[in-house]
């Protein structure tokens, strides 16, 4: 308990410290739009390309507001709020941490890579797609914290595995253990039946892939991956060739696709039935990325909205619990959605897996 | 990127997402959850086992409880009637032994009483012959001293004294 408060206050100082710094740095120069407006872009991790546009657009999108409370809270605000939020070329170490500028390291872009090996196929000129003034493929900060989730899981699975399954399980292999049985009795397998064991490798890695990447959103300087909505496509992306497999291997490609009429519905029924059945197959996976993603956005874009009105001295005070309590929220929602990625995975196979 | 553009994709993610999630798929697949999966399977076969030997043990004690004690009562019944058997047996021998002592009682008191009447009868024919011995001395006597009456009387008196005398 102890060591929570103290992390939490510790977060809570490092993302604050930097705000409260520059307010009390700026709050003496009566121009106070004019602070907020300079802590926003520096604040703000746009690559250099974009950083005009940034500050265009909280000055001129938020100016009504800047003139109606002092300090422009409004500008700061989103700032933070574009900090926490949004993918970045830049990967923030807490290094410099009373400064605006923390530690940033430039991410490598991979028009960069096209540049520097001549490779211009149609796939990476596509890919490299050019959007005002940078490349879009990019190993953007997300990216790195996938890897991280990647690297962690790994070695989590690779340590669990020596005691996980064993006559008496310790430590780490009790906690994925306790975490297997669970989903393998009570999501994946009353979904699917039992034809949906040999997909379990599938539906653990999409569990502890997800949750991983969506506990390091919550420690300070971390982002969740699965705020990213590229992420959480390529992620519905896998769950859909998922689904397909398990029905393709229960019924045969074709019988397959013949499930998606089901039995028993009059003939003329056929050419209405066909196609929004067909679509369903694609609105299952993209609800599957859209609900992750917006989950996770959104608790972020609370958590940062909260922290950001601590420019505000009246509302310091009070944030502090909620911004607290939105964190255990958080939390929650972190395993929450991870569950429910998975157990929607399993339904939609096993209904592919048995068709009407 | 900006606040704005959160709701755009971007391939690159997209592909470098499916690669590391199938890239992790295939290696944990291989090195964790196959390996985990198996042992938490042949943990719960064993267990499941355990159970099914236990009750299929315990099944086999009660039958074995039940025939043992029928076992034992058959015992106990054929050991009661065994018991019943022999001290029946024993009274049947009693008795026997006990009419058999009494006829032989039986045999010794007429025994008894016949040699007595034997006797009896021997000491009747032996005192006859005193009696007839006597009478004859007491006669003779008589016949020798002509004898009065008080002589008889005397005499007769005697020989019957000496007749006492001699039973």
């Amino acid at each position: 308990m102890v060591r929570f408060l103290s992390t939490l206050v510790i977060t809570l100082g490092l993302l604050a410290g930097p705000l409260l710094a520059e307010e009390g740095a700026h709050a003496p120069t009566t121009p106070a739009s004019g602070a907020a407006v300079e802590a926003a872009p520096a604040h703000g991790d746009a690559p250099p390309a974009e950083s005009a546009t940034t500050h265009g657009e909280s000055a001129g999108g938020h100016g009504g507001h800047g003139e109606a409370a002092p300090g422009d809270v409004g500008a700061v605000v989103k700032a933070g709020m574009q900090h926490h939020l949004t993918d970045s070329g830049h990967l923030e170490l807490p290094l410099k941490s009373f400064h605006l500028d923390h530690l940033r390291i430039p991410l490598p872009f991979l028009d960069a890579f096209r540049a520097s090996t001549g490779n211009t196929t149609p796939l990476i000129n596509w890919m490299v797609k050019e959007d005002e003034g940078h490349a879009y493929l990019m190993f953007s900060k997300h990216l790195v914290f996938m890897t991280l989730a990647f690297v962690i899981v790994l070695v989590v699975m690779l340590v669990a595995r020596r005691t996980a399954g064993s006559a008496s399980p310790r430590g780490m292999g009790n906690v994925v253990e306790a975490l297997i049985v669970f989903l393998r009795d009570e999501v994946v397998l009353p979904n699917t039946g039992k034809e949906g064991r040999p997909y379990m490798p599938f539906f653990l890695t999409v569990f502890f892939f997800i949750l991983t990447m969506n506990l390091l959103g919550l420690i300070p300087f971390g982002s969740s991956a699965t705020g990213n909505l590229s992420v959480t496509a390529g992620l519905a992306l896998c769950a859909f060739g998922m689904m397909q497999v398990a029905g393709m291997r229960a019924h045969g490609v074709l019988g397959h696709f013949k499930g998606l009429m089901p039995h028993g519905v009059p003939v003329f029924v056929a050419p209405i039935l066909l196609p929004i059945e067909f679509l369903g197959m694609f609105t299952k996976p993209f609800a599957l990325c859209v609900r992750l993603f917006a989950n996770m956005m959104a608790g972020h874009a609370v958590i940062a909205a909260f922290i950001g009105l601590i420019v505000v001295p009246v509302l310091a005070l009070t944030n502090l619990p909620v911004v607290v309590a939105i964190g255990m929220l958080e939390l929650f929602v972190a395993f929450l959605q991870a569950y429910i990625f998975t157990m929607l995975t399993a339904i939609f196979s096993g209904s592919f897996i048995h068709q009407h | 990127m900006s606040l704005e553009n959160i709701f755009s994709l971007d391939p690159g993610s997209v592909l470098y997402t499916i690669i590391s999630f199938i890239v992790l798929l295939v290696v944990l697949g291989k090195f964790a959850w196959k390996p985990i999966l198996a042992a938490l399977e042949a943990r719960e076969q064993g267990i499941r086992d355990d159970i099914d030997l236990a009750r299929k043990n315990r099944q086999a004690a009660e039958e074995a409880k039940v025939a043992h004690e029928a076992a034992l009562g058959d015992a106990r019944k054929e050991a009661q009637g065994l018991l019943a058997e022999s001290r029946e047996r024993a009274r049947a021998f009693e008795v026997e032994q006990a009419d058999q002592a009494r006829a032989e009682a039986m045999k010794l008191r007429e025994q008894a009483a016949a040699e007595i009447a034997r006797e009896a009868q021997s000491a009747r024919q032996s005192l006859k012959g005193e009696l007839v011995e006597l009478s004859l001395a007491a006669a003779e006597q008589v016949i020798r001293k002509g004898l009065s009456r008080a002589d008889h009387e005397a005499i007769v008196q005697d020989a019957l004294r000496q007749a006492e005398q001699t039973l």
